[in-house]
C-alpha cells in the first residue's frame, strides 16, 4: 500500500538524518510538527473539528511529562507515556467542546488553551507548575534518545493515519464528514466516533509535547502553550492537504524547512509568507498540494472513472425483486412494531397529535395526508431523528421511543429520506457497506441491496456524481444494507418515471414478502396503490381515517382535508 | 469600595468592549463570518492615533472620526476583492474562518514591518489628562473618555439598523439572506456596507484601545479578536443590540477578577466564552440562531 510505504520512508529520511545534517533541535522540531500535522489530520481531515486550542494538549503534554519527572521521579520513556497521557486527560475534559460546530467550536478550543495557559502559568501556582520561572529538565536531557523518540511517534502517528483512511473505523469518519444525519441513519455512533478521533488527536500532541521537552533542557509555559504551535500544525497541514497520508507530512516538512530558513530570524517576514500561503490556499488551492498532486496525476489517467459511472440514465430494470421464492422468509403475522399515543411538539405546534398503529412482519402501511399533516415527523420519530414528546413505540416488545437513530438502525429500524441524503464523497458500494457494517447484526434480507435497487454498475462512482434518482435508490439500499425489520419509505416515489415507479413498488412489495414491515409515506396515489390497500390518513398531526386506501377517497373527512371543505 | 470601583470601572470598560466588539457582531449577522482579523483592525486603529498624535499632535478623538471613513474603505475594499470567491466553496462557513485568519496574520506581519514589534503607548493627555473623581473614587480620565465617546457610535449605529431604510434591509439579510434577495433587496450590496461599517468601528475602537489595553502592539490582534468573541457570545450572536449586555458583563466580569484576584484576570475572556459556549450557545439575550 502506498501510504505505508510513505510512513516508512518518512521515519527512514528522520532516522539518517542526523548523520547528514548536524542541526538535531532542528530535525526534532520538524519532526514534531510532522506529528502535530498529522495530529490535526486526524481531528480536521476525518473528523472535521479544526482545533485552534491544539496547542493545549501539547503544553499539558510537556508539563505532564516535566511534573511527572519532577514529582514521580519517572524515567524519560514513562514521563513522555505520562505526557500522552496527559493529553488525553486534557481532551476528555474538553469532550464537551465537541457539541460544537466550525468556528464556534474552533474559537472556543482556542480559548480552552489559552485558559490552560492562563493556570499553568499562573504565579500564585509557579511553586507547583514552575510556569513562569521556567521547568527544568536537566536531569532527563537526552538529545539522542528524545530524538529517537520523536522519530517513534512519527512512524506510529502515520500508521494511526493510515489505519484511520483505510480502515473501517476511517470510513465511518468520512461518511460522518459527508453527511451527518445519512451517517446517523445508517448506524453510525457519530458522537462515539468524533470522541474517539479527539482522543487520538489529543494523546498524539500530548506525546509531542512531552518528548519535546525532553529534548529541551529548560522550558517556559509561554514556549509550549504559544498559539503559533497551533497555527503551524494548521497551515502545515492544510498546506499538505488533509485527509491524505502523505500531505501533512510534505507540507511539515517543507514549510518547517521554509521556516528554519527565514523564519527564525525574520519571524515577521514568516508570518506574511504564511499569511499569504494561507489566502492563497483557501481561495485557489482548497485541497492543498495533495489536490494539485492528484489534479497532475488526472491529466495522464485514461478517463475510465467515467466510462462506468456518472449520472446517465441505467439500462435494464431499474428496482429488482430478489428472484428467491418469495416463501423463503415468509414471517408474515407476527406483530413486530406497536406504535401508540405518539406526539411530538414544536413550541405550541402539536406536529404529530396522539397516532397509534400496529404492524406486523410482511405488512405495509401506507400514511397519506395534505402537506403539514404530520407524516414526514411521524417518520422523524420513529427513525430517531427527533424525540417524541410522548407516547411509546415498542419495537419487538421493547420500547424505544426515546432511542437515538443509530441505536434505532442497529435494533432493525431503518429508513428513506423525501430529500435524498447520499454519503456524498464515498462510493455507492461504500455507502452500503457502511450501512450493512453499523446496522443490525445478523443476515441482510436483500444479498445485494445495490443491485436490488439497479445500480450495479454505479458501484465504484461516487455518490455525489449520481443523479437524483439513483441518489433516492442508493438511500433505500443503504437502509437495505442495515437489515431491518422496519422499513420507513419516506416519499420515494416523487420525481420517479412511471416505470421506475412500477419496479419500485414491485420491490417494496416483494421485501414485505421477505418479512419486512414497511411504512410507506407517499403523495402518489397510483403508485401507493401498487404497494398495500391499508392506509391511515393524518391531518393536522391526527388520524382521521384507517383502513383501505379504496375507501379513503370516498371518506367525507379524507375528500374535504385534500380538497378543502 | 473596591466593589464599588469595580463595578463602575466594569461598566466603563463594558461601553469600550461594546465598540470593540460591534463590528464583529454586524460582520457576523450579515455573512455568517468569524472575522478573525477584526482584532487586527483594531490594533490598526491604535497605530493610526499613536501616528496622528505623535507627528500631527492630532487628539485621538480626532484620530477615532477619521478612522470610520478609513476603516469604511479598506472594508470595502476587502469585501470585494474576496466575496466572489467565498460563495464557490463547499464549506464556506469554515473556508472563510480559515481566510480570515489568514488575512489576520498578513495584517498582523505588516503591521510589524511598518511599526515594529514593541508596544506603544501614549500618555493620557493625548486623549484627556485630568481623571474623574467620583464617590471618593478617581479614575483614569482616559477610560471615562473611550467609554463616553463609544456611546454616540454605538448609538449612531442602533438608529441606522433601526431607523434608516438601508438598517432595515441589513437586519432582512441578517434573518434570511435569499429572502431578502427575494424581496429585491441588493445582498451583495449590503453585505459589503456592513463589512465596511464593521471594519469602521474596529478602527474607531482601536483610537481607545490604545488607552484601555495599556498600549498596543501588532501580536495583540489575536486576543483582541477572541474578547470581542466573547463579548458578542455573551450578548447573542447576530443580535447588535446584545453587543452592549455582552460588553458590560464582560467588563465587569473582568474588573471584578481584576479587583479581587488579580492574577487569574486573564483567565475571565477564555472561561467566560467557554462556559457561555457550552451552557448557553444563543448567548443571554439569544433565541436559537440558524446554522450556530
Amino acid at each position: 500500500m502506498p501510504d505505508a510505504v510513505v510512513g516508512v520512508v518518512a521515519v527512514l529520511a528522520f532516522a539518517l538524518a542526523p548523520s547528514f545534517y548536524g542541526n538535531e533541535l532542528l530535525l526534532l522540531n520538524m519532526a514534531l510538527y510532522v506529528v502535530l500535522a498529522q495530529g490535526i489530520n486526524v481531528v480536521y481531515g476525518f473528523a472535521g473539528y479544526l482545533p485552534f486550542g491544539y496547542v493545549g494538549f501539547f503544553g499539558a503534554g510537556a508539563y505532564g511529562a516535566s511534573l511527572s519527572v519532577r514529582y514521580l521521579h519517572v524515567p524519560a520513556p514513562l514521563a513522555v507515556i505520562l505526557g500522552g497521557v496527559a493529553g488525553a486527560l486534557t481532551g476528555t475534559v474538553l469532550l464537551p467542546l465537541l457539541r460544537l460546530a466550525g468556528p464556534y467550536f474552533a474559537i472556543t478550543s482556542l480559548a480552552a488553551a489559552e485558559a490552560i495557559y492562563a493556570v499553568v502559568a499562573n504565579p500564585t501556582l509557579d511553586f507547583v507548575t514552575q510556569g513562569t520561572s521556567g521547568t527544568d529538565l536537566a536531569s532527563i536531557y537526552n538529545s539522542a534518545e528524545s530524538y529517537a523518540a520523536a522519530v517513534c511517534l512519527v512512524g506510529a502517528t502515520v500508521a494511526v493515519v493510515v489505519l484511520l483512511r483505510w480502515g473501517n473505523f476511517g470510513l465511518a469518519l468520512r461518511a460522518i464528514r459527508s453527511n451527518y444525519l445519512a451517517a446517523l441513519c445508517a448506524g453510525i455512533d457519530v458522537v462515539r466516533a468524533r470522541r474517539i478521533a479527539w482522543i487520538v488527536s489529543a494523546t498524539i500532541a500530548g506525546l509531542a509535547g512531552a518528548i519535546f521537552a525532553w529534548a529541551i533542557a529548560t522550558f517556559y509555559a509561554s514556549a509550549v502553550f504559544d498559539l503559533s504551535v497551533s497555527v503551524f500544525a494548521i497551515v502545515f497541514a492544510l498546506f499538505g492537504g488533509v485527509g491524505t497520508t502523505a500531505g501533512p507530512i510534505v507540507g511539515a516538512v517543507l514549510l518547517y524547512g521554509l521556516y528554519s530558513a527565514i523564519g527564525i530570524t525574520a519571524p515577521s517576514s514568516f508570518e506574511l509568507v504564511y499569511g499569504i500561503l494561507i489566502v492563497v490556499l483557501v481561495l485557489f488551492v482548497p485541497r492543498g498540494l495533495s489536490g494539485l498532486w492528484h489534479g497532475f496525476l488526472q491529466q495522464f489517467r485514461p478517463t475510465k472513472g467515467q466510462l462506468g459511472g456518472g449520472g446517465g440514465p441505467s439500462t435494464g430494470r431499474l428496482f429488482m425483486a430478489s428472484g428467491q421464492p418469495s416463501e423463503a422468509r415468509m414471517e408474515g403475522g407476527e406483530e413486530i412494531l406497536r406504535v401508540e399515543n405518539l406526539s411530538r411538539n414544536f413550541g405550541a405546534l402539536r406536529a404529530v397529535d396522539g397516532v397509534s398503529f400496529a404492524l406486523a412482519r410482511g405488512e405495509i402501511l401506507g400514511l397519506v395526508g395534505p402537506n403539514g399533516s404530520g407524516k414526514t415527523t411521524v417518520i422523524n420519530l420513529l427513525s430517531g431523528v427527533y424525540q417524541p414528546s410522548g407516547g411509546s413505540v415498542v419495537l419487538g416488545g421493547k420500547n424505544v421511543a426515546h432511542l437515538k437513530c443509530h441505536h434505532l438502525v442497529r435494533m432493525g429500524i431503518a429508513r428513506t429520506f423525501q430529500i435524498p441524503q447520499p454519503l456524498a464523497s464515498l462510493t455507492a458500494a461504500e455507502n452500503v457497506a457502511l450501512a450493512s457494517r453499523h446496522g443490525r447484526p445478523g443476515p441482510m434480507a436483500i444479498a445485494d441491496p445495490i443491485a436490488a435497487v439497479g445500480l450495479a454498475s454505479q458501484r465504484d462512482t461516487a455518490a455525489k456524481d449520481l443523479n437524483a434518482s439513483q441518489q433516492k435508490r442508493l438511500d433505500l439500499a443503504r437502509a437495505l444494507a442495515t437489515g431491518p425489520d422496519v422499513l420507513l419509505v419516506d416519499e420515494m416515489g416523487a420525481g420517479l418515471s412511471p416505470a421506475e415507479l412500477d419496479d419500485l413498488a414491485a420491490l417494496l412489495r416483494d421485501l414485505a414478502k421477505q418479512g419486512i414491515a414497511l411504512v410507506v409515506v407517499e403523495h402518489l396515489m397510483g403508485f401507493l396503490a401498487q404497494v398495500t390497500d391499508h392506509v391511515v390518513v393524518l391531518d393536522a398531526g391526527q388520524e382521521i381515517y384507517r383502513g383501505s386506501l379504496g375507501d379513503a377517497v370516498k371518506d367525507e373527512q379524507v375528500i374535504k382535508v385534500f380538497l378543502g371543505a | 469600595m473596591r466593589l464599588e470601583y469595580a463595578l463602575l470601572a466594569g461598566v466603563l470598560y463594558g461601553m469600550f468592549y461594546a465598540l470593540a466588539a460591534v463590528g464583529l457582531n454586524l460582520v457576523f449577522g450579515v455573512l455568517r463570518v468569524v472575522n478573525l482579523a477584526h482584532g487586527d483592525w483594531i490594533v490598526l486603529g491604535s497605530f493610526l492615533a499613536w501616528e496622528l498624535y505623535s507627528t500631527f499632535h492630532l487628539n485621538v478623538l480626532f484620530s477615532a472620526v477619521v478612522a470610520l471613513p478609513l476603516g469604511m474603505a479598506a472594508g470595502f475594499i476587502l469585501y470585494w476583492v474576496l466575496a466572489p470567491r467565498l460563495g464557490r466553496s463547499e464549506d464556506p462557513e469554515m473556508t472563510s474562518f480559515v481566510l480570515f485568519f489568514g488575512i489576520s496574520q498578513i495584517i498582523e506581519a505588516l503591521a510589524t514591518f511598518g511599526f515594529g514589534n514593541n508596544q506603544r503607548s501614549l500618555l493620557p493627555n493625548a486623549l484627556v489628562a485630568a481623571p474623574l473623581r467620583l464617590g471618593g473614587q478617581v479614575y483614569p480620565g482616559v477610560l471615562v473618555a473611550s467609554a463616553v465617546a463609544s456611546v454616540p457610535l454605538l448609538l449612531a449605529l442602533y438608529l441606522y439598523l433601526y431607523r434608516s431604510h438601508a438598517g432595515a434591509a441589513t437586519r432582512a439579510v441578517m434573518a434570511n439572506p435569499a429572502e431578502a434577495a427575494a424581496v429585491g433587496i441588493n445582498v451583495r450590496k449590503i453585505s459589503a456596507l456592513t463589512f465596511g461599517i464593521g471594519t469602521a468601528a474596529a478602527v474607531a475602537a482601536g483610537a481607545f484601545s490604545i488607552f484601555v489595553e495599556g498600549g498596543t502592539s501588532p501580536s495583540q490582534g489575536v486576543a483582541l479578536t477572541t474578547v470581542a468573541f466573547a463579548v458578542i457570545v455573551i450578548g447573542s450572536l447576530g443580535n447588535v443590540a446584545g453587543t452592549v449586555l455582552g460588553g458590560l458583563v464582560y467588563g465587569i466580569a473582568d474588573q471584578m477578577t481584576a479587583t479581587f484576584a488579580s492574577s487569574w484576570a486573564n483567565l475571565v475572556p477564555y472561561l467566560i466564552l467557554i462556559l457561555v459556549m457550552l451552557a448557553r450557545p444563543s448567548g443571554l439575550l439569544g433565541r436559537a440562531t440558524r446554522d450556530a
